[in-house]
């Protein structure tokens, strides 16, 4: 995976284990998080870092997912649930009980982790697409539960969360908000990428490429698709407690199947079983959500014949679209033509 | 050969797409559309044309565009053009979310904005709250009128409905002596159950009515042959519940098959439209009532000759109840407004402004499509009567008005 | 009320399944686990109401319409979308569906925006006593488009010989490629027969629900579940499966929601395809792959 520039070898063991390889990378991530941090905010209004901040909590979802998908190959479509599960958790921990926020982010975590844990046990019998009912049934059962949860989640009403108070500061706005979630999303993303690299994430990936060899070379398949589903479920778990915090206010509904079903497909159209995949997925997402608002009223003001209605299935049918289109001209993801991209400009001025 | 063809295809729709792209863009930069000389006060709308409300949510989309010209045109706010913003909220909390930021970042920010739905609204509680700018709501729920914040809700809540419903039940169906018996017969979901609260089960048993049921139906029912036998077999007389009309038709179709139409007085609260409900299933519609909060078509017509004629003027075919609901948050909208105008100037405007004028609004008649509407500063409900429906052979007519006892925690009518 | 419930969840049932049978016709042809299903259930209804109802063409020619469309509709979605992601990751031929899903049920908002429709009355209304249940008569006709459709769909694989290539097809694409079997146009048929099936399946829901984008879409989303718990790749399965999920929901309404409080039915249906799953982990007749490394 690793392509580097010709001439440019390691010579030391640290070398070959250090992820940053040359200066030149290390700059270039210096530069990127300087834009990230302080560029970007400085000069971005609210509603820029409003899409920043929704696209962090799904970047730190989708990689959960990623983990899942990507390197274990365990289909899920419950996705959603269990981030509900993370919110639900935070909510009801500083609603109730008046915990902060750094002791609701962990809970929050152990207990979508557990839940993961839970939905993992019939991996031990279930296998491929099959295994992605098991995630089915437990996100139809995770919702009854919400809805039937009484006092505890306020079913049917809406359960109030407080914004995060850290060091005596109230994160209340989303320029606040906005350097949590992305301390959250890079430290996430940062783990992921040592994740993946270490025994656990080759395991993974040995179970997803053929898990019957992957049992012949004594991996305990059972225990590593269960490591797999509760990591999964942790980093769900904390992107649920970051959107409960933002949102203020938690209802059932915000957590629809079809909102699984859709990470799962951002998953693929960013590119599947890569980090970078990952975080560009959840770029697109959000980013096509925003084109595909912005572009209705104004389709309705070119067009005034159309009524709103047949604007909104409009918009809908191009949302489809566009990301037939990029399944068709990069079935193997963003992340792929970013690496083509990537590598003719390493490779510049030869061809290859 | 192939694989190359393949790829050389790739690379031309590569092309393609860009360049679609790029003439989007300059389509969009060279119509930018200039304002006019009076003072541009911008509403928004969060209306749901897409997924489960489209249905329904559907016919506002002339409504809105309607009421809106309407306004500007017969200069309803003087020396004001009023501008609608809107943007699909989808039916999904995390689309809605972005098209709200979307709105609230438009210059000039709008002073109002209208929600339409109740799991969405409870969502954006606290954004209205954050961004200062009201939110005139069609839906209802606890979370989003206490404690009271900038959301404003039009209806009356479930359980004060329910109340209505009882009263109503018991003051014109009920004629034995002995006290009814009561089931549920709802959705099971936010907007289902919420009528079921604490408050409203006291007042039943207040009034000497036993619960003989539960009655759960789900989101897409397609049997519901025991809940009907169950409820058959409780031997309720008179059920309450919130679904649409597909839902519901489905119920009424079983217990036809059961042989139990009629044996019971079945009550909705008022997303049920009845008209469409009559389009499903007919005569089997026969003694559904629903404590409506609009007046039927043919009252309107009369009452509010201006929707008519934009109706007609404007060539719609959308559904005209529904049509006319979406002109009854526009009425407020526009009455804030004006209000807010007179208060501080067309100039200074602003979502404070809109939201002194909602906290002072008594006993506005919205313009005749609904129920009259009175917030304040701790009152976050508008309306605290509506109007009891029924279908009698096939035909909607009204029965007049119910006063809502108020149901909500704390609220002055909850038995002690 | 038991045979009551075993009555009517078995009559709904059959409609699971024969909407199901259009999943599993394009899975085995090509490994395809079609998302888009509930969409086409849903535009299918509506396409029907449209020739019938509004334009008011007689019943034969409006169902000739409907082929060609149908028709016209797989070749597209074939060619345009599933053609060129052959050799691709069979995920993004999955997620390719989804947003086909996402296409369609945008052009019925866009085609049809409004309330339901609603189909004539046509069915027969009365009423049939079967010992202590009651049925209507409309639902024995259900029943019986059904079995017909049912039992064309099993001839037409076991006796015809289009069927069997699309067998042979199935078991294997290079195979089939050799002896000369144009592997597209099996792909082409495969969509089509799939789209029909959802189009009798909707027609059929559409006289309960009226013809309705999201209910129609949800319950065909619900074959989704009635294929994994029949087994992915088998006729009988995805019939028996959606015959159960019918039984079971009506018995979970019937006897859980007093206990649990209600809304089992949603939920009850899942718990029992993970204990299904857990002991017959491809589902009821679904095949038991021997894997090779």
């Amino acid at each position: 995976m690793m392509k580097r520039p010709c001439g440019t070898f390691d010579q030391t063991y640290a070398q070959d284990m250090s992820y940053i390889r040359t200066p030149f990378r290390m700059g270039l991530l210096a530069v990127l998080f300087l834009l990230l941090f302080i560029g970007f905010p400085l000069y971005a209004d609210d509603y820029l870092l409003g899409i920043m901040n929704v696209i962090g909590i799904t970047v730190v979802a989708m990689l959960g997912l990623n983990i899942l998908t990507g390197y274990c190959g365990l289909i899920s479509i419950g996705h959603v649930a269990f981030v509900g599960v993370g919110a639900y958790t935070s909510a009801i921990l500083s609603n109730h009980l008046g915990w902060p926020f750094w002791a609701t982010l962990p809970s929050a975590a152990v207990v979508t982790g557990l839940m993961g844990l839970l939905v993992g046990l019939p991996a031990l019998r279930i296998k491929g697409f099959y295994i992605a009912i098991s995630t089915l049934a437990f996100h139809y059962i995770i919702i009854w539960v919400i809805l039937h949860g009484g006092n505890l989640t306020k079913g049917v009403w809406g359960l109030p969360c407080d914004s995060v108070e850290l060091f005596g500061v109230s994160l209340d706005t989303e320029r606040r908000m906005y350097y949590l979630i992305m301390v959250v999303a890079v430290t996430g993303t940062i783990l992921a990428f040592n994740l993946v690299r270490t025994k656990y994430g080759r395991a993974f990936v040995a179970i997803r490429d053929n898990d019957i060899a992957a049992e012949f070379m004594g991996l305990n398949i059972f225990r590593y698709k269960v490591l797999a589903f509760v990591i999964c479920s942790v980093y769900a778990g904390v992107a649920g407690c970051l959107y409960a915090h933002y949102l203020g206010m938690l209802t059932v509904e915000q957590f629809p199947l079809i909102d699984s079903i859709w990470y799962m497909g951002f998953l693929i159209v960013g590119g599947v079983g890569s980090i970078t995949g990952a975080v560009f997925g959840a770029f697109v997402y959000r980013l096509i959500d925003q084109v595909v608002i912005f572009l209705g009223p104004f389709i309705g003001q070119v067009f005034p014949a159309l009524s709103g209605s047949s604007v909104a299935g409009f918009t809908q049918m191009l949302f489809g679209m566009v990301i037939i289109l990029f399944l068709v001209l990069e079935p193997r993801g963003v992340n792929h033509r970013w690496q083509i991209v990537l590598s003719s400009f390493r490779l510049w001025p030869f061809p290859y | 050969m192939r694989r190359e063809s393949i790829s050389k295809e790739r690379r031309c729709a590569w092309k393609v797409a860009i360049l679609t792209v790029a003439t989007a863009f300059l389509v969009l930069s060279a119509s930018w559309a200039a304002a006019g000389d009076k003072a541009v006060v911008v509403i928004g709308h969060l209306p749901h044309f897409t997924g489960a409300y489209a249905a329904t949510q559907a016919h506002y989309a002339p409504a809105q565009d309607d009421a809106v010209e309407w306004i500007n045109r017969v200069n309803y706010i003087p020396g004001v053009e009023l501008k609608l913003i809107w943007a699909d909220g989808g039916t999904n909390p995390a689309k809605s979310l972005a098209g709200f930021k979307k709105m609230i970042a438009h210059k000039p920010k709008p002073v109002v904005i209208i929600g339409e739905s109740t799991g969405i609204g409870t969502s954006l509680v606290k954004w209205h709250a954050k961004a200062r700018v009201p939110d005139i709501e069609g839906g209802m729920s606890q979370a989003m009128i206490d404690p009271p914040s900038w959301t404003f809700c039009q209806p009356p809540p479930y359980a004060s409905q329910f109340g209505a419903w009882v009263d109503y039940y018991l003051k014109y169906i009920w004629k034995k002596k002995t006290p009814p018996k009561f089931a549920w017969l709802t959705w099971d979901n936010p907007f289902g159950r919420s009528p079921m609260t604490k408050e409203a089960e006291a007042y039943l048993k207040s009034k000497g009515i036993q619960i003989v049921a539960r009655e759960f139906i789900p989101n897409v029912p397609s049997n519901t042959a025991s809940q009907c036998m169950r409820l058959r077999e409780s031997g309720a007389d008179f059920t309450f519940g919130g679904m649409y009309p597909s839902a519901l038709s489905v119920v009424l179709k079983d217990m036809k098959k059961l042989g139990m139409l009629g044996s019971m007085t079945i009550g909705m609260s008022y997303a049920t439209n009845l008209v469409e409900l009559v389009n499903y299933v007919g005569n089997m519609a026969d003694g559904v009532y629903i404590t409506s909060i609009h007046p039927l078509v043919t009252e309107w017509e009369q009452k509010c000759p201006m929707v008519k004629e934009m109706y007609e003027r404007n060539n719609r075919k959308a559904n005209k109840w529904i049509y006319a609901n979406c002109w009854s948050k526009f009425a407020i909208a526009a009455e804030v407004v004006k209000r807010a105008v007179q208060a501080v100037g067309p100039e200074n405007v602003d979502g404070q402004a809109a939201y002194n004028a909602l906290v002072g609004l008594r006993n506005f008649d919205a313009w005749g499509i609904s129920p009259p509407i009175s917030f304040s500063q701790t009152r976050r409900v508008g309306m605290d009567s509506v109007i009891i429906q029924t279908v009698e052979n096939g035909q909607v007519v009204s029965k007049g008005f119910m006063a809502t006892p108020d149901l909500l925690p704390g609220g002055k009518d909850v038995p002690r | 009320m038991f045979s009551q419930l075993i009555v009517s969840g078995f009559l709904t049932g059959s409609v699971y399944a024969l909407m199901a049978l259009g999943i599993v016709v394009i899975y085995k042809a090509s490994s395809v686990f079609n998302f888009a299903h509930g969409s086409i259930v849903a535009f299918t209804a509506y396409l029907i109401w449209s020739f019938v109802v509004q334009l008011h063409l007689n019943p034969l020619l409006a169902g000739i319409l409907c082929l060609l469309v149908i028709g016209i509709i797989s070749f597209l979605v074939q060619r345009l979308i599933l053609y060129p992601l052959t050799g691709q990751p069979v995920l993004a031929a999955l997620m390719a569906t989804l947003a086909l899903g996402e296409v369609v049920s945008g052009f019925v908002t866009l085609m049809w925006p409004g309330p339901a429709r609603t189909y004539p009355d046509f069915l027969p209304s009365g009423l049939i006593r079967l010992g202590p249940a009651t049925i209507t008569l409309g639902e024995i006709v259900n029943f019986v488009v059904c079995t017909l459709a049912f039992g064309a769909f099993v001839l037409f694989f076991q006796k015809s010989r289009l069927g069997l290539t699309m067998r042979g097809t199935a078991e294997d694409h290079q195979l089939a490629r050799s002896e000369g079997v144009r592997v597209n146009r099996i792909f082409i048929l495969a969509w089509f027969i799939a789209i029909l099936m959802a189009g009798i399946g909707g027609f059929l829901m559409a006289f309960m629900h009226g013809v309705n984008q999201e209910p129609l879409i949800s319950l065909g989303m619900k074959s989704l579940a009635v294929v994994i718990l029949g087994g992915m790749e088998s006729i009988s399965g995805a019939v028996i499966g959606g015959l159960a999920i019918g039984v079971l929901e009506a018995l979970g309404a019937g006897y859980l929601d007093p206990i649990f409080g209600g809304g089992v039915e949603e939920v009850f249906p899942f718990v029992i395809l993970l204990v299904v799953l857990m002991i017959r982990p491809y589902g009821l007749f679904g095949y038991e792959r021997i894997e090779r490394v």
